[in-house]
């Protein structure tokens, strides 16, 4: 097991010691040192999830930022026998639907379609000798996920990105089954309507 | 024949339960229309920017002020609440003793001099004393910053191998902070002594160390390192000390941020 100080996966491996436990209940105590630790050892994987979740690095490091402040808040909350990295994982999920929420609203108000997203009507017709295919595939899905509803956008990038499985994304969600499979499928079928010009481009 | 439908297909994808796998081992259509959703998926990547390993120094710095009034032990300490008169009161009665005891700095050493030799810094409780002051957080500053060297390097060895550079680092930096924990408790910063203790003790550690380290000492060490999240510590620290340092006074500000 690597001992690096600041690699994430686990809270075990990045604290480096059986004693995940104590650091936790220090925290819990109002610990502001046992704290640090913890957010030392989480933020990169926080980070990833965010972005991958948000879809860019300002709105991934507000999501981090604010996932740490509510985690300190409900520390009290946490039950011991829990794993941190489940419980933390939640709160990031929570924090990036909030986020993605104030987005949607910003651009109903401001009846902006695609806030911060590239234009892709500008570029239909892409030309290959100007754009490799992968830049424009990147361009569209950017786009159609922009359309998301934040649930689907969430449901999409918990199983397509992190490869959690349907029944796990309901649980983070809190909603059925179904409906975290709903999500995922309206997701894709938007997102294969964004692409589908690409596939009969020669 | 039921062909499968895109939900289905997609189920499968994603290797979640789905009917499709035995249909499609006798359909060429829904095989066909499995590889385009296939290809079509495996083209939609994303892969986050690369944090590097202060990420988490990083966002405790943005976040720590706007936490709830729940105090670090240590962090609390470098913004100490006691009144700037029990503050200065304690430097003269300090600083009085320590300067009858110490050997005063030299006004005619170039300031690198008096960085480099710990016995150079001397603290009193006089007119100058917050230059006293900047001296001693300068020097534990560098301090801090030579002991995260050595400490990242142990972290980062491949093992087993030679520590012998290493070890006559820490040796040195050992040797430099005792005189710089009394200094850091000369001038009312416990939590930053009380950090420099744990560094010095992980840095004995190494100095005592069988040059030839094994894997399993280096693993000792690197565990001891991990659990008291010394480097975070450490960077911390002097994350803050270099952020005092830019303030026209080092005295220790009443809320500080240096990031976000």
């Amino acid at each position: 097991m690597a001992l690096t100080v600041f690699s994430p996966p686990s809270s075990k491996q990045a604290m480096g010691l059986g004693d995940v436990a104590a650091v936790l209940a220090k925290a819990s105590g109002g610990d502001g040192e046992a704290f640090a630790l913890l957010v030392n050892s989480h933020a990169r994987t926080a980070f990833r999830l965010a972005y991958r979740l948000t879809g860019n690095e300002r709105d991934a490091e507000d999501v981090v930022q604010e996932s740490f402040i509510r985690a300190y808040r409900q520390l009290s909350r946490f039950e011991a026998r829990s794993n941190f990295a489940t419980w933390l994982h939640r709160i990031v999920v929570n924090c990036a639907m909030d986020s993605l929420r104030g987005r949607q609203v910003r651009r109903e108000r401001l009846a902006d379609p695609v806030e911060d997203m590239p234009d892709v009507a500008a570029s239909d017709c892409p030309s290959p000798e100007r754009l490799a295919m992968s830049d424009e595939i990147r361009r569209r899905v950017d786009a159609s996920m922009a359309e998301l509803t934040p649930q689907e956008r969430v449901a999409f990038a918990l199983r397509h990105y992190e490869g959690r499985s349907i029944d796990e994304i309901g649980r983070t969600l809190g909603v059925q089954t179904s409906a975290a499979k709903h999500a995922v499928f309206r997701a894709v079928k938007k997102i294969r309507v964004a692409l589908e010009p690409l596939r009969s481009t020669p | 024949m039921t062909h499968c439908s895109d939900d289905e297909l997609l189920l499968e994808y994603y290797g979640e339960e789905s009917g499709s796998t035995t249909h499609r081992s006798v359909c060429a259509e829904c095989t066909a229309r499995y590889r385009a959703l296939k290809q079509m998926l495996d083209d939609v990547t994303l892969e986050p920017p690369e944090r590097d390993d202060r990420y988490g120094l990083e966002v405790w710095q943005a976040i720590r002020h706007r936490l709830p009034a729940r105090e670090s032990r240590w962090h609390a300490m470098l913004t100490p609440r006691w009144g700037l008169a029990a503050a200065a009161a304690l430097l003269l009665a300090v600083g009085f003793t320590a300067g009858r005891l110490w050997p005063r700095v030299d006004p005619t050493a170039p300031p690198s001099m008096a960085l480099s030799t710990p016995n150079a810094v001397a603290v009193s409780a006089t007119a100058d004393d917050e230059a006293r002051r900047r001296v001693v957080l300068l020097t534990i500053n560098d301090h801090f910053d030579r002991s995260d060297g050595v400490l990242a390097e142990v972290m980062n060895a491949g093992s087993p191998r030679d520590l012998s550079a290493e070890q006559q680092r820490a040796a040195d930096l050992v040797a430099a902070s005792r005189l710089y924990r009394r200094n850091a408790v000369v001038i009312n910063e416990p939590a930053m002594a009380a950090v420099l203790e744990e560094v010095e003790r992980v840095l004995l550690d190494i100095v005592h160390q069988p040059p030839q380290a094994t894997a399993a000492d280096l693993d000792a060490i690197r565990r001891r390192i991990d659990a008291a999240g010394l480097l975070f510590k450490v960077r911390v620290m002097t994350n803050e000390l270099q952020h005092r340092l830019e303030q026209p006074s080092s005295a220790p500000p009443t809320s500080t941020s240096t990031i976000g």
